[in-house]
């Protein structure tokens, strides 16, 4: 008997029991459906990411980290004690081929070498959210990004750019980039503090502290704003069926800004501190009177007026940078704080050394002072100030990438392909082995090794993925082979007199088994018809276009097949193996 | 052309053995009309599995045009019934779900022969027994004659040695089974041999041959009519 034969005698015995036949292949459907379906989104949502984030970053990174000693807590000269002094940024360079990278190399690093070569500073301290960008021309090769205007040039040590946050959060609403090219900004590299306090009357309840505080923390200096927005550490008591507020002088370190204290006079006072700012004791008076004259204020806030007292260091030192660029920020998915980005020049070191230990305020404009401040402080108890007293916050200073060991980074740039980039990053790794360094104290970080690890953890989420939705396949077969068990057993007779008119042992087995391949392999095929649109709506939905790789089809009918000829096979040689004679008297 | 020396069957229930079929020999030359009459349990059904290679003997030898087929395994067995043998059931034993020219066809696909040899076979089969009209009709549709009938046209579409039929007309009413045996007789005397089973007498009566068949043993072997 031929094979095509078979098959005719297969789809003949099917379409005379059809719901059964549809009821069979329903298992090998949905578990052919489940498998193609969920292999091909995962595979998908994985080639999107990757591919996503392999064309984000063209920057790989080269840290080196020293094995042996905490350095985060060592002084610069600690540090450069550590690691080798001759690796200067030259040599970095100079080990590299011609052409084949760019290289930013980390301020850190340079610093601990004694390296008097400023091109490639690149530093930032954090200003309240605002980052300060002492960069090199490079920049915007590195970070491949988008801008209007231009990025700064060799020797522009007057001249920044500026990011769209920044543009969002400090100027009007509605600001058009373009508008600001050529506008100005002011650098502040003094730490300069202004404390406003108020002194606040004896039996100060409640109440009048809370309206106090909610008024003053809506003060919009022009643009300033207070540090905290709670009024921590205090307790609210019952006095008298009233509420007072109960004051505690210890509370205030764990928060800056606004806090209340006693004074000399021993009586309770309210102080503001505005840090960095650059109003003059004048300005801020001025700001605070408008404020407390102004027809939202209540009554009796207006008396409070009359105690305040403000004190503070201003700054001097300044320099004006005109804002050459802006940069987009949908270009840069990983830097979302505002940034101002000057070209490093040797005052700014300086700059960058006291940024560790202060504040920066940048002003605008004369018109629209904003207050930006990279911490606040804690003052001593007297209420003077003086800058070498201040204490740096968290927020500021040079921020290690690792908790327990201080690491550098050299940004690696690719002209032309990634193998470039690995060249250059051995050449410098080679290089400074030949100066000391261990080959594990280096770390190479890039979006790649990245997008790898990604990869390779969707792989083996596709394949559980795979496993668990073969599950639904393998009780799929189990049904075929229930279905198939009672067929041949309803179908004895028949088999009976097949053999006696000459069918062999191999045309029966083969009649069931083809019976058994042909409901899988169909099932399958509709199975996979079905995974095919839900691919589509799933795309849709998620936005990506996913299309069903071949090996995922070819999967599918693969195991269809093989869950065919497993479950089919025991049912198959079971009838085969009948004997005619015994057949024939069954009913 | 059949030729059984000695053939014994025996079967094991429990302790005791059963002797269906107890040293049993005998000869059907080509051509002859040969029934076989026993009452039941005589080891009549037994001795028709032996001789249609449905079944190998405890002991003997059973030939079949000159090959000994006593040894030969189920497969080879199965390839030489379709080559041989044609059988005839009392209860028709047509495959329900196939019409009356694919029940006639069936053997034909087993050996192999191509679609257009088997078209022209059926065909002829179906036209000697007189059925071709109902060519498509299934068995349900058929009448037990018609029935019958295709039967009778799918055994000798083969081109078999012999034909046995194992009581052909139990399931038909007095008429019809005469036509049944019209048919088998004009089969006869084309050249076909023919052995048939039956309890009846009468209906045996219409074999040239009569061989008894009791508790397993065969009485009148030789006898002609």
């Amino acid at each position: 008997m031929s094979f095509g034969q078979a098959i005719k005698m297969a789809f003949k015995s099917l379409k005379s029991s059809k719901l059964r036949t549809f009821l069979t292949m329903l298992g090998v459907i949905i578990g052919v459906s489940c498998v193609a379906l969920l292999t091909t989104i995962t595979s998908g949502a994985k080639e999107y990411i990757v591919g996503t984030l392999k064309k984000e970053s063209q920057v790989v990174n080269l840290m080196v980290t020293s094995q042996t000693k905490n350095l985060s807590k060592l002084s610069f000269d600690e540090m450069a004690a550590e690691i080798d002094k001759d690796i200067t940024g030259d040599f970095i360079y100079t080990s590299m081929a011609q052409g084949s990278a760019v290289a930013m190399v980390d301020d850190k690093f340079l610093q601990i070498l004694g390296e008097t070569n400023l091109n490639s500073l690149y530093k930032r301290t954090i200003a309240l959210g605002t980052t300060v960008f002492a960069t090199d021309i490079y920049y915007d090769d590195v970070r491949n990004i988008d801008m209007v205007g231009r990025f700064l040039e060799q020797g522009e040590t007057d001249k920044c750019t500026i990011n769209q946050e920044f543009l969002n959060t400090y100027y009007p609403s509605g600001t058009k980039a373009e508008s600001l090219i050529g506008s100005t900004i002011k650098l502040f590299t003094d730490a300069n503090l202004i404390r406003v306090s108020f002194e606040l009357p004896n039996n100060v309840d409640a109440e009048f502290v809370l309206e106090l505080f909610d008024f003053l923390v809506n003060i919009k200096v022009k643009g300033a704003f207070l540090f905290g927005s709670e009024l921590l550490g205090t307790k609210i008591v019952e006095v008298d069926g009233k509420q007072k507020v109960e004051l505690d002088a210890n509370w205030f370190e764990n928060y800056s800004g606004l806090y209340l204290q006693k004074n000399i006079n021993n009586a309770w006072g309210l102080y503001i501190d505005f840090s960095s700012f650059i109003f003059t004791d004048e300005d801020i008076l001025e700001v605070i009177n408008n404020a407390f004259d102004s027809e939202t204020v209540p009554i009796y806030l207006k008396d409070i007026k009359e105690n305040v007292v403000v004190s503070n260091k201003n700054p001097q030192n300044y320099k004006t940078f005109e804002i050459v660029g802006v940069i987009l920020s949908e270009s840069n998915m990983l830097n979302s704080m505002t940034d101002v980005s000057f070209i490093t020049q040797p005052n700014l070191v300086e700059i960058m050394r006291r940024m560790d230990k202060g504040s920066v305020g940048i002003l605008l404009s004369q018109e629209n002072m904003q207050f930006i401040s990279s911490g606040s402080f804690v003052l001593d108890t007297k209420g003077d100030t003086t800058a070498e007293q201040l204490t740096p916050s968290t927020y500021s200073g040079i921020s290690y990438p690792s908790v327990n060991n201080a690491s550098i980074s050299i940004g690696l740039f690719r002209f032309d392909d990634e193998k470039k980039v690995e060249a250059g990053v051995a050449q410098i790794m080679s290089a400074m082995v030949t100066k000391g360094f261990t080959p594990d104290s280096f770390l190479v970080v890039s979006m790649n090794t990245i997008a790898d690890m990604i990869s390779m953890i969707m792989n083996i989420m596709t394949i559980m993925l795979s496993v668990i939705a073969g599950i639904s396949l393998v009780v799929g077969g189990i049904g075929i082979m229930n279905i198939m068990l009672v067929t041949v057993s309803e179908r004895t007779r028949e088999i009976g007199i097949r053999k006696a008119i000459g069918a062999k042992k191999s045309a029966i087995l083969w009649q069931f088994l083809v019976e058994a391949l042909v409901v899988t392999l169909i099932g399958g095929i509709i199975g996979i018809l079905i995974s095919l649109i839900g691919t589509l709506i799933v795309g849709s939905f998620m936005g990506i276009k996913l299309i069903m790789p071949l090996w995922v089809f070819a999967l599918s009918v693969g195991f269809s097949l093989i869950v065919g000829i497993v479950f089919g096979m025991y049912p198959a040689i079971k009838a085969a193996k009948m004997h005619p004679i015994d057949a024939l008297r069954h009913d | 052309m059949l030729s059984l020396k000695n053939i014994k069957k025996y079967y094991k229930m429990g302790n005791n053995i059963v002797k269906a079929l107890d040293d049993v020999s005998f000869e059907v030359n080509e051509g002859e009309f040969v029934a076989i009459v026993g009452p039941s349990g005589s080891g009549k059904s037994t001795l028709m599995n032996i001789m249609g290679c449905l079944d190998i003997p405890t002991e003997g030898q059973y030939f079949v045009d000159g090959v000994s087929v006593s040894s030969f395994k189920d497969n080879e067995l199965a390839h030489f019934r379709n080559k041989k043998i044609g059988f005839i059931f009392q209860g028709f034993n047509l495959l329900p779900k196939l019409n009356a020219f694919e029940n006639v066809e069936l053997p034909l696909i087993y050996q192999g022969i191509k679609k257009a040899e088997r078209q022209k076979r059926v065909r002829w089969a179906l036209g000697l027994v007189g059925i071709s009209a109902r060519e498509k009709h299934l068995p349900t549709e058929l009448s037990g004659g018609q029935q019958q009938r295709v039967a009778i046209a799918r055994a000798i579409a083969t081109r078999p040695s012999v034909i046995l039929a194992d009581e052909p007309t139990g399931n038909l009413d007095t008429k019809t089974g005469e036509e049944v045996l019209n048919i088998l007789k004009e089969l006869n005397k084309s050249g076909t041999t023919i052995v048939m089973i039956t309890h009846d007498n009468g209906i045996a009566s219409h074999a040239e041959r009569i061989v008894r068949i009791l508790d397993g043993k065969l009485f009148d072997v030789k006898s002609k009519n």
